[in-house]
């Protein structure tokens, strides 16, 4: 029984060391620079543009373009006459599409304050097309602060089609309604049970995408490789008044590719879109790729 | 392989005397039939039909060892009907757990006869000091070691060659003893193609290649005290297994041991051996050379076990016991990467074991209790700790999507008690035992992940709330000895509580490209499994020996429904001759239908059979030189013929002429 006991305490010994390891996070303060907070968040630079005293810096996560589907955009604003980074700016923002014979918008978000950060903004688009040579994005700033209001700044944008696996899908609904679903997590998949989120828009007019409320997502994560082998325990994503968001949890048992069947019901439960996998349908009409 | 050089160049010793006294009292009572694999002499192999046969091939001529076959290599040797979960196998006293998450390594593959001087056979509960999890039984492997004796050196060559398959053996061993010093080492090598089975149908994918390298030595430090160690090297390499979808590419399995033993600690204590291990096992699948692959796929797999025992023996008036601690912890690692049809698509990668490790550590304790010269009570009990889990946080991630509450290890308690009581009554045995046992779930049952099992098909899951499977188990044995004729009659009846098996989960969806479907582990409320033995042996006209066997077993569940893989009712009889230089034996051997068998676990209905075959031995002898001459026919007849126990039912070797050479320089 002492044995039994030593092994114990070596255990606890183990166990509490790690804890202690782990836990003793660094209390000192730190001033953070602007230059820090980006780098903190590793953004990338995608443009940064002059109006009068102020400069926009534009940044997104990863390098490259912004992509036909989800975009999460950060925006750090710098007052030249002072230089410093406008710490409290009131920010606003409106994609279009400018294309040869008429115009329209897309789903975004309105600009939050990046949490934890000073000088930090952030929303996100959805955009439903790529742009061309003729056929451009624009995004039109606001900043509102007294006498140093500026409106309408306005910047183009390259959007490119989306590569790799399906994040983002439009489709018509029964209803006949024009839906958009753009997958926002997973962003770095694992195996095991992982957070799916996504944002659901409909198309009001072609200036006007309003967020849809509680509708749900089912979700069939398969394996085409595997023969449609599927996991277990997945939760179908739902909506997150509080966020936005739609929410729910994927399951993959193992590295490679895996199609994320929907089915999109409204709030009556009716599908609007997708299909149920069995023997004869192999895939949905609508899906996620996620591949790792 | 660092771990190697810590070994090399270190020495054994051992009082070999005492060990063997202890060793042979053990077996007495645990009626532990022994066998000598191979002598250190020439004639000690004499009445072995055929010495250089695999030790898959003698284990299987054991009384309660069955042998399951995937191939013509590396068969899955069970005690009393009980495989690999429910059976401890070591080698030597020390632990060593294959690393194939498919059950192709089973740890006796991993030595050679040549290595091994015998091996302990251990039923039920009581069934191996050193065992851990052995409900079922135990196998104790004996290495052989030259021992301290006077200065003697000797050389052994040993070759051999069999029809079928074109299967070669070659093999030498040199040993050197003296009495402070000994050394044996050996390399053996066997290789074989593609076997016939009846009717000269060939088996494909059944070839086999296997080197394996041994030294062990001995060093006296003084009278009473020596050090001894092993080290042990095999490596098998494009072994095919017929009845599976994959083959093996490499096994290695590297095994080294340190011990310390001292004899005359003090009054009451006689003999202590301390001994520390470490194994490393690395086994590689393979399936690029089958056809019709319809996904290639890579599944390494490995195990590594480092731990320790030390043993005490001793004697207070009519008391002899055994105190024995042993702590051991061990590695199982495996993982499966898939490359799919579409070259585009990323590859598929899995843990299979997630990083399992295994920490045991417990107490044992046996005391054999002479009440007068006709009775003796023997009582053994083993409590142990053992902590389990997944190391790894991908696996614990995957396994937590089938079990929300899993935590990364566990804590589990395992105990036995059993008790056997013997008398004599002039030329009759009686024995009669009782005990009850616990063993914790295997890797492959607590945290294997979607592992296939060609026999029924299904795809299984490990489940890491598995309860301990415990075993309450009675035992009889009437044995009479004349000095002609002997017969014993043993029973054994095993009812287990929260057995441990897989069923069927339709929820799930299998992985495995046309698997039936998964099947996930759980505990039954209880099964049952009953064996008994009939041996006779009769000598006549002085030279002849006439031995019998028969074995029945029936295993059922909590629904009355067979366990899989139980043996039917199988017989063998022998006529042997022995005449000093001369042998010869010709044996039959076979079962009956098995009319009962478990078709959700993938049987079905193996049909009887019953084959012949016969062996003739010679030894030739001038100066320092024997020769040992052995030749026979195995399945003379070429039935085509496979038993309960072979893997998707395939076949057994046909006919084969074996031919075997044995030379010892004195």
């Amino acid at each position: 029984m002492n044995l039994i006991k030593k092994y114990n305490y070596i255990f606890f010994a183990i166990i509490s060391l790690t804890v202690l390891l782990t836990s003793c996070s660094q209390d000192e303060v730190k001033v953070v620079t602007p230059a820090e907070e980006v780098t903190n968040l590793k953004l990338q630079k995608l443009q940064e543009f002059t109006r009068g005293d102020y400069t926009f810096y534009v940044y997104k996560k990863d390098t490259g373009n912004l992509v036909v589907g989800y975009n999460e955009v950060y925006i750090q604003l710098k007052n030249n006459k002072s230089g410093n980074y406008v710490e409290n700016a009131t920010l606003s923002w409106k994609p279009l599409m400018h294309m040869a014979s008429m115009s329209h918008a897309c789903p975004y978000s309105s600009i939050q304050k990046v949490s934890d950060t000073k000088t930090l903004y952030k929303g996100y688009f959805i955009f439903i097309m790529a742009s061309d040579d003729t056929e451009y994005w624009e995004i039109t700033y606001d900043y509102t602060s007294g006498n140093d209001t500026i409106v309408e700044v306005a910047s183009r944008l390259t959007v490119n089609s989306a590569t790799g696996r399906v994040r983002y899908k439009s489709f018509k609904g029964t209803d006949n309604v024009s839906y958009f679903l753009a997958m926002v997590e997973p962003a770095a998949p694992r195996v095991g049970t992982n957070d799916i989120t996504a944002y659901l828009y409909k198309k009001v007019d072609m200036l006007t995408f309003n967020p849809v409320e509680n509708y749900t997502v089912e979700i069939d994560p398969r394996m085409p490789d595997m023969d449609n082998h599927t996991s277990p325990n997945n939760v179908n994503l739902a909506y997150d008044a509080a966020s936005g968001l739609y929410k729910g949890k994927l399951n993959l048992t193992m590295t490679g590719y895996w199609q994320v069947n929907l089915i999109v019901r409204n709030a009556g439960n009716a599908i609007l879109k997708g299909d149920s996998i069995t023997a004869t349908t192999p895939a949905s009409s609508i899906y996620f790729g996620i591949e790792f | 392989m660092k771990k190697t050089l810590l070994y090399i160049g270190f020495c054994i010793g051992s009082c070999a005397l005492t060990y063997a006294q202890c060793s042979a009292d053990s077996t007495k009572d645990l009626r532990l039939k022994e066998v000598v694999v191979n002598g250190k002499t020439g004639l000690d192999s004499i009445g072995e039909s055929k010495p250089l046969s695999s030790l898959d091939e003698h284990l299987q001529k054991l009384s309660k060892v069955t042998m399951i076959k995937r191939g013509g290599y590396a068969w899955e040797p069970a005690v009393n009907n009980m495989a690999t979960e429910r059976i401890s196998v070591t080698i030597d006293g020390m632990k060593i757990f294959c690393a194939c998450t498919d059950k192709m390594d089973p740890v006796t593959s991993y030595v050679e006869i040549l290595n091994l001087n015998n091996i302990h056979v251990g039923s039920g509960l009581a069934g191996n000091l050193h065992g851990t999890n052995s409900i079922g039984g135990g196998l104790d492997l004996k290495l052989q070691k030259a021992g301290f004796h006077s200065r003697k050196l000797s050389l052994t060559l040993n070759s051999a060659y069999e029809t079928n398959g074109n299967y070669r053996v070659l093999g030498t061993g040199l040993t050197y003893s003296s009495p402070s010093f000994y050394m044996n080492s050996g390399a053996f090598y066997r290789k074989s193609n593609d076997y016939r089975a009846g009717n000269d149908e060939r088996v494909d994918f059944s070839q086999f290649e296997k080197l394996n390298l041994f030294t062990n030595a001995g060093y006296k430090l003084s009278n009473h005290r020596a050090l001894e160690g092993t080290i042990i090297y095999d490596v098998a390499s494009n072994v095919g297994y017929p009845a599976l979808t994959m083959d093996v590419k490499s096994a290695k399995g590297l095994i080294t041991s340190l011990s310390y033993r001292q004899d005359s600690v003090s009054r009451v204590f006689s003999d202590w051996e301390t001994k520390l291990y470490y194994n490393n096992i690395a086994h590689i699948m393979d399936d690029t050379k089958r056809p019709d692959v319809v996904m290639h796929m890579d599944m390494p797999g490995k195990s590594r076990t480092c731990g320790y025992y030390s043993t005490l023996n001793g004697k207070i008036g009519r008391h002899a016991f055994v105190v024995s601690q042993d702590t051991y912890y061990n590695q199982s690692l495996a993982e499966m990467t898939m490359y799919p049809k579409d070259v585009a698509d990323k590859q598929m990668f899995m843990y299979t074991w997630p990083d399992v490790r295994t920490l045991n550590s417990g107490i044992s304790f046996e005391d054999k209790y002479v009440l007068d010269l006709r009775n003796v009570l023997r009582v053994t009990s083993k409590l142990s700790f053992q902590r389990d889990g997944v190391e790894s946080n991908s696996g614990y991630n995957t396994l937590q999507m089938y079990y929300p509450g899993m935590t990364h290890f566990q804590n589990r308690f395992l105990w036995n008690v059993n008790g056997k009581y013997t008398h004599y009554f002039k030329d009759v045995q009686l024995k009669a035992g009782a005990g009850y046992g616990t063993r914790a779930p295997s890797p492959t049952e607590a945290y294997g992940f979607y592992l296939f099992n060609s026999f029924d098909n299904y795809d299984y899951i490990g489940n890491p709330q598995l309860k301990n499977e415990s075993s309450a188990e009675g035992n009889l044995c009437l044995a009479l000895t004349k000095p002609r004729y002997s017969i014993s009659l043993e029973g054994s009846y095993f009812y287990f509580s929260n057995y441990i098996i897989g069923k069927p989960d339709k929820s799930l969806s299998p992985m495995t490209l046309g698997a039936s479907g998964v099947k996930v582990y759980g505990n039954l409320p209880h099964a049952k499994l009953f064996n008994v033995n009939l041996d006779t042996k009769v000598l006549f006209l002085r030279y002849f020996h006439w031995v019998n066997r028969a074995a029945f077993s029936l295993g059922e569940d909590n629904k009355q429904n067979a366990l899989p893989l139980i043996a039917p009712f199988t017989y063998s009889s022998s006529v042997e001759y022995l005449r000093k230089k001369v042998f010869g034996a010709i044996e039959w051997q076979g079962a009956i239908k098995q009319y009962k068998y478990s078709p959700e676990y993938g049987e079905d209905e193996t049909p009887a059979y019953s084959i012949l075959n016969v062996s003739a031995g010679y030894d030739i002898s001038f100066k320092h030189t024997v020769v040992n001459i052995k030749t026979g026919v195995e399945n003379i007849f070429d039935r085509r013929y496979s038993t309960y126990a072979d893997w998707n039912n395939i076949p057994r070797k046909g006919r084969n002429v074996f031919l075997s050479l044995t030379i010892h320089v004195l």
